[in-house]
């Protein structure tokens, strides 16, 4: 069973530039602590869960990070072909373009990132719309591929999303956002709430799209399961401030901090 | 060839398990742990049930946080020390060096059994087809049905989702393995497969650290052994290695160390292998 492929690798452990950069990242909702003097990198291909309980900040770092909330302090720092752009910084019609193409944002609620009276071909569409697609049929073809690259059913294009199951939805999110091939993406709680065979196709799909499309994920979530299928590394929240960081399976078999040992100790094994 | 020869070497490695949940109690499993696997050599880790062999495979795999000392794993060039290595690097040594196979596989549900042993070489970006070629040529040699390749390995036996295991491993063909219990769920007929598969790959060159329960097998497998006792911290504990008596490691079991709360929490390779290993 000698092969070509066995040890070829001339690849060096690469020391790649990160994607996505956060510099001292704290946002603050009056007095109150959202997140606290986060910094991270995210590399090209990387999938980074955040996990930690509800009240965290894990969602509150998400936002800062996905462009949609101003951390009250810090940088986000962006890079794309060799430019490396301050998020926050940009003026913002130029932010609102780079959210709409570059970066993807899946929801656990999927009516913040479905427009529930707009198709689904339409919802798809759109984004192909912002970066300039035109065409008409361009914009039902790209829709419809996509719907098959996420198995859902292409005859349902023209149906309401409001008809979609929950996993369907999902589906539709990561389409929508997918269609535009962004680098990056960022997932709240992707599953959550959805059964539990529908939760493992999807995150089988979500995968498969990102070895296939080298995607680099920030996902949150309080499932620490969905980590384990998911996630290539770890950061675990807690009050706001990250306490443990590290590959995702040393952070889960091998936990050093009090909080991660109870995190993980406290999860129901099923 | 380099000068030394080896490719995995440990040097004062030392493990200890601090249980915050259980009152900040801190076990020290072994310390000063010192020993290398050259190209083509096959070691057998040994030692009394709960010394920590299998943390020793854990810890090189990067699944266990050492406390001290190096882990260096060599290839192609590149020696990195897996104690001080970031995310990506262990991870680029899994990919390309190390293959562990764990007690236990862990499976994604509805994925299926030839899925997941094309994985390694998908992660590699070998193409799809070559891949499954590969894959199929392991799976037939483990003598895995093929009306099993179709679905999740969660419905098979025991001893099948272990060839599966090793398929997995086998079919990414890593210069260094870490075998644990390789063939404790097998019958007499696959466990002679394994042994087979294990002295080809020694004599192709693979690096190979492993636990093995019976001492008749591992006589056949392993041309040399490391005694884990001899440096666990009962032998080797404060000023002199005296003996103080003060606890046993023979009461700290990996499982019960282990704070994933499953038994089968296996290290994940990440996306790539998240179903083992």
């Amino acid at each position: 069973m000698t092969s070509a492929y066995q040890r070829t690798s001339d690849v060096q452990p690469e020391e790649t530039e990160p994607v996505l950069r956060a510099v001292r990242l704290s946002h603050f909702y009056g007095k109150r602590v959202g997140c606290a003097d986060v910094s991270l990198d995210l590399g090209p291909g990387e999938v980074l869960g955040i996990v930690g309980e509800s009240g965290s900040g894990k969602s509150t770092l998400l936002r800062c990070l996905s462009g949609w909330q101003k951390p009250s302090r810090g940088r986000v720092l962006i890079r794309r072909e060799g430019e490396v752009m301050d998020l926050y910084a940009l003026e913002e019609s130029v932010r609102r373009r780079l959210l709409r193409t570059e970066i993807g944002v899946v929801f656990q609620r999927a009516e913040e990132g479905v427009r529930m009276r707009v198709s689904a071909g339409g919802n798809i569409g759109e984004r192909l719309m912002a970066e300039g697609v035109r065409h008409y049929g361009r914009l039902r073809e790209g829709a419809r591929r996509w719907m098959e690259r996420v198995e859902l059913d292409p005859e349902r294009l023209d149906d309401l999303p409001s008809t979609y199951s929950g996993g369907m939805l999902q589906r539709l999110q990561i389409a929508k956002n997918l269609v535009t091939e962004p680098r990056l993406l960022f997932l709240d709680e992707p599953t959550t709430g959805l059964d539990v065979s529908v939760q493992a196709r999807l995150l089988d799909l979500l995968r498969r799209l990102v070895r296939e499309m080298n995607l680099s994920v920030v996902m949150v979530t309080h499932d620490l399961a969905v980590a384990r299928v998911l996630a290539h590394r770890l950061l675990v929240m807690v009050g706001g401030r990250v306490v443990e960081e590290g590959l995702m399976d040393r952070v889960l078999d091998d936990p050093q901090h009090p909080y991660t040992q109870l995190l993980v100790s406290s999860r129901l094994v099923a | 060839m380099e000068e030394t020869g080896w490719v995995l070497r440990l040097e004062a490695v030392a493990k200890s398990f601090t249980l915050h949940t259980q009152g900040g109690a801190s076990l020290t499993v072994f310390r000063n742990l010192t020993f290398e696997v050259r190209r083509g050599e096959s070691v057998a880790l040994t030692g009394p049930s709960g010394i920590g062999k299998s943390s020793i495979l854990r810890m090189i795999y990067g699944n266990y946080a050492a406390d001290r000392g190096r882990i260096l794993v060599r290839n192609r060039g590149a020696v990195v020390d897996v104690t001080k290595a970031s995310a990506a690097s262990v991870l680029w040594l899994r990919r390309w060096t190390l293959g562990y196979v764990s007690q236990f596989l862990r499976v994604i549900p509805r994925v299926p059994a030839l899925q997941i042993v094309m994985e390694p070489l998908l992660e590699r970006g070998v193409d799809a087809g070559r891949a499954r070629e590969r894959a199929e040529a392991v799976l037939h040699r483990l003598q895995i049905p093929e009306r099993l390749w179709s679905l999740s390995p969660t419905t098979f036996s025991g001893g099948e989702q272990q060839r599966v295991n090793i398929a997995r491993v086998w079919a990414g063909d890593y210069p260094v393995l870490l075998l644990d219990e390789p063939t404790a769920s097998l019958d007499p007929g696959n466990r002679e497969i394994v042994v087979e598969l294990i002295g080809q790959a020694r004599e192709s060159g693979t690096a190979l650290l492993g636990v093995y329960h019976d001492p008749e097998l591992r006589g056949r497998i392993a041309e040399r052994t490391v005694d884990v006792g001899a440096f666990a911290t009962s032998a080797t504990s404060e000023e002199g290695g005296e003996t103080d008596g003060s606890f046993h490691t023979e009461a700290i079991p990996d499982k019960t160390l282990d704070h994933a709360g499953g038994s089968c929490s296996l290290p994940g390779g990440g996306p790539g292998n998240a179903w083992v290993p």
